[in-house]
């Protein structure tokens, strides 16, 4: 039900990006997820095989990057990365941590086609 | 025919965190401390929400939005202490800022001192959406077992306070406080806690005492900002 949402939100801004890029096709979408983002892998990529043909073109395929939970120590300022849960910084013991990846949802990149040249072409 | 990559890079939650923050934003400045109430079903959110009612009454003016997936039994139980908005969600699991919004217009946009949200019973979905609020309180009652934060970090990690409910049945439970408060601050370590029952009122007033004082701090803070 939450994936339904999110994946819903999700194609929406897309497709408003796709609108705006005059795009013909949307051949990919690339996210990122984490463990603390709040959403199960395969729910997503099910939800978006459900929604997606709503997408100009007809095959759009999802890209899912996993992060690990990331913080910084806001203590001793080392880099961490947050196993089972604990949130507690590995170097120095301190709890006093800030996560600095995978508790969001992020939409990373849009893969379209246009007939006109715009942004960044691939080779 | 030109492939384009687009590159966005940006939480898919962003525009309704942004609305969640003038939300917050709004209501400070009125001086409203605005809570956010989640836990299980049935672990006792709105009892604590009626024990509240009776202990602030002539204290504090308070409100409540309760968010319910279909029936409006909840805003029943409270219409006869405070002004209660209830919010349908119509089977989604949690509510969004969106229905918040509504809700507070729905009741007038009064100068409350504290606005409460009670939301749809869930653990899980609820952690994941911003309503706006100050303090994002976390429920759990002892019939849930001690063992709970751990098995939902989410809800906890993102929790500012943490109130046990149902202490009075206590002696009949092998639920073991220590290890529920441990298990929890190892996810959240700055969590506040407190202990209470609806039914006896033990941990009323020190719970309540707890929310003159945060909204204390929110008109501080706006004074001097
Ligand atoms: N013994 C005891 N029972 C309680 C206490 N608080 C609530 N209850 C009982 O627990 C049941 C559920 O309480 P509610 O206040 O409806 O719980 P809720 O979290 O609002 O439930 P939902 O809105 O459905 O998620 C009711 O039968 C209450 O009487 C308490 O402190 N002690
Ligand atoms: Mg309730
Ligand atoms: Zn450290």
């Amino acid at each position: 039900m939450h994936e339904f949402s999110l994946v819903k939100s999700l194609l929406r801004q897309v497709n408003e990006i796709a609108e705006q890029h005059g795009a013909t096709c949307v051949e990919e979408v690339k996210i990122e997820i984490g463990p603390l983002t709040g959403v199960e892998k395969i729910l997503v990529q099910e939800a978006f095989e459900l929604l997606s043909p709503d997408l100009p073109g007809s095959d759009c395929r999802l890209t899912i990057i996993e992060v690990p939970l990331q913080a910084i120590c806001n203590s001793c300022g080392k880099s961490i990365v947050v196993q089972n849960f604990q949130f507690q910084c590995t170097a120095c013991g301190s709890s006093n941590i800030r996560i600095t990846s995978g508790d969001a949802f992020r939409l990373l990149d849009v893969t379209i086609d246009t007939e006109l040249t715009t942004g960044v072409t691939e080779p | 025919m030109t492939k384009t990559t687009i590159r966005v890079n940006r939480d898919i939650q962003a525009e309704k965190r942004e609305r969640a923050a003038a939300f917050r934003e709004k209501l400070s400045r009125q001086g409203t401390l605005v809570l956010n109430l989640v836990s299980s079903p049935g672990t006792g959110k709105t009892a604590l929400l009626e024990a509240t009612a009776k202990e602030l009454k002539g204290r504090l003016r308070m409100g409540v939005l309760v968010g319910d997936l279909a029936t409006d039994r909840d805003a029943q139980r409270l219409a006869p202490l405070v002004p209660v908005e209830q919010l349908t969600t119509g089977g989604a699991c949690h509510l969004e800022i969106s229905l918040v919004e509504q809700g507070w217009q729905k009741l007038g946009e009064p100068e409350f001192d504290i606005l409460f949200i009670e939301n749809v019973g869930n653990l899980v979905c609820p952690a994941s959406h911003d309503l706006g609020e100050h303090l994002r309180v976390s429920l759990l009652s002892t019939t849930e077992g001690d063992d709970k934060p751990g098995k939902y970090p989410k809800m906890f990690r993102t929790s500012d306070t943490l109130v046990l409910t149902k202490i009075d049945l206590l002696p009949y439970l092998p639920f073991r406080v220590e290890a529920a408060i441990e298990d929890a601050r190892l996810i959240q370590p700055d969590l506040d806690i407190f202990h209470t029952s609806a039914i006896t009122t033990e941990g009323i007033p020190d719970w309540c005492e707890y929310l003159e004082q945060q909204r204390q701090k929110l008109v501080a803070s706006v004074q001097t900002s």
